[in-house]
């Protein structure tokens, strides 16, 4: 009877830790984010720089466009390019289903797309939440991954969007 | 003021090109193809011999041809030179510029789209504008021209 006590009061302990993880008090600094999954992975943007959500409905493919670049799509009248994120970061690509979300990054004046499989939650969370990457990552994640956290019990990795703009800059020239 | 461009595919992939740029249309006949390295480099059009240019990723062979049925002449750097059509679709005017857009700021002064001068989105559909000053000079990896 004891033993289960003992695990009750572990359960509630939990819980407790829980919910004092969920609290954000007003004073402390926050990160907004946009959870997204890719290829059975969660990853986050940092939500300043994301321009706009909208519904994958579909991408025009044009000859010569590198492989880092899913297709074209129009936003509000004008054609923007969509990154092939899954490319970028080395996870296992299929094609685009539908039910799937463009992310628009922004940076400086630029804006490109994003295909994301699932978007789940836009959030603010406590910057003292946000952990360095693990040296672990492999190395094309590292490039750019900027911090993890937790969300619902899983691993998320915060993306740099200045170091995609980048990336995608640098592989344009060539 | 009116911009009107004729609509067209290579294979599977549609194409616009400004009217005004249009030197001449032809059918396509297969006897009159040049290879160079097996490829289909030129095409004899009476007494000249003009370069064509694929719009297509795939490295084009002799059986591709039997596909095409057009040919667009156009004038670049005072030559002519060919883009062999699979289809010809509609010339379609537009009267005002909202139809029409620009490049991605993106890749404006990168090679990448640097044979696509902008973009008409009519109906979910963005189809690229060519670039005729462009279009044979530059490199763009899995685009074939020669």
């Amino acid at each position: 009877m004891a033993k289960n006590q003992n695990l009750d009061d572990l359960i509630s302990r939990l819980e407790e830790k829980e919910k004092e993880a969920s609290i954000i008090y007003a004073d402390e600094e926050t990160e907004q984010v946009v959870i997204f999954e890719l290829g059975g992975s969660l990853f986050a943007f940092p939500g300043k720089q994301v321009f706009e959500i909208t519904t994958f409905e579909s991408i025009t493919t044009v000859p010569g466009l590198p492989s880092y670049f899913s297709g074209l799509i129009t936003l509000r009248g004008a054609v923007e390019a969509v990154v092939n994120l899954k490319y970028l970061l080395h996870l296992p690509s299929d094609s685009p289903i539908y039910g799937t979300r463009i992310i628009f990054l922004k940076s400086e004046d630029h804006v490109l797309g994003g295909l994301a499989d699932l978007v789940f939650d836009v959030m603010a969370i406590p910057k003292s939440n946000i952990h360095p990457p693990l040296q672990t990552l492999d190395e094309a994640k590292a490039e750019y991954v900027i911090g993890d956290f937790e969300y619902k019990g899983k691993q998320v990795a915060l993306l740099s969007i200045t170091r995609i703009f980048s990336k995608i800059a640098e592989l344009s020239k060539a | 003021m009116s911009y009107s461009f004729l609509i067209f595919s290579v294979f599977n992939s549609k194409f616009a090109i400004s009217s005004e740029q249009i030197y001449r249309i032809e059918r396509f006949d297969v006897e009159n193809i040049e290879l160079r390295d097996n490829h289909p480099s030129f095409y004899r059009v009476g007494d000249y011999v003009i370069s064509l240019d694929w719009l297509t990723e795939k490295e084009v062979t002799s059986e591709d041809t039997t596909g095409i049925s057009r040919l667009i002449l156009y004038r670049s750097s005072s030559k002519i030179r060919g883009i062999p059509v699979t289809e010809l679709h509609k010339v379609e005017s537009f009267y005002d510029v909202s139809q029409i857009s620009h490049i991605p700021k993106f890749f404006r002064g990168k090679p990448v789209l640097g044979w696509v001068h902008a973009f008409i989105t009519a109906n979910g559909q963005i189809i690229p504008i060519l670039n005729l000053e462009t279009l044979a000079i530059h490199n763009l990896g899995a685009l074939v021209t020669h």
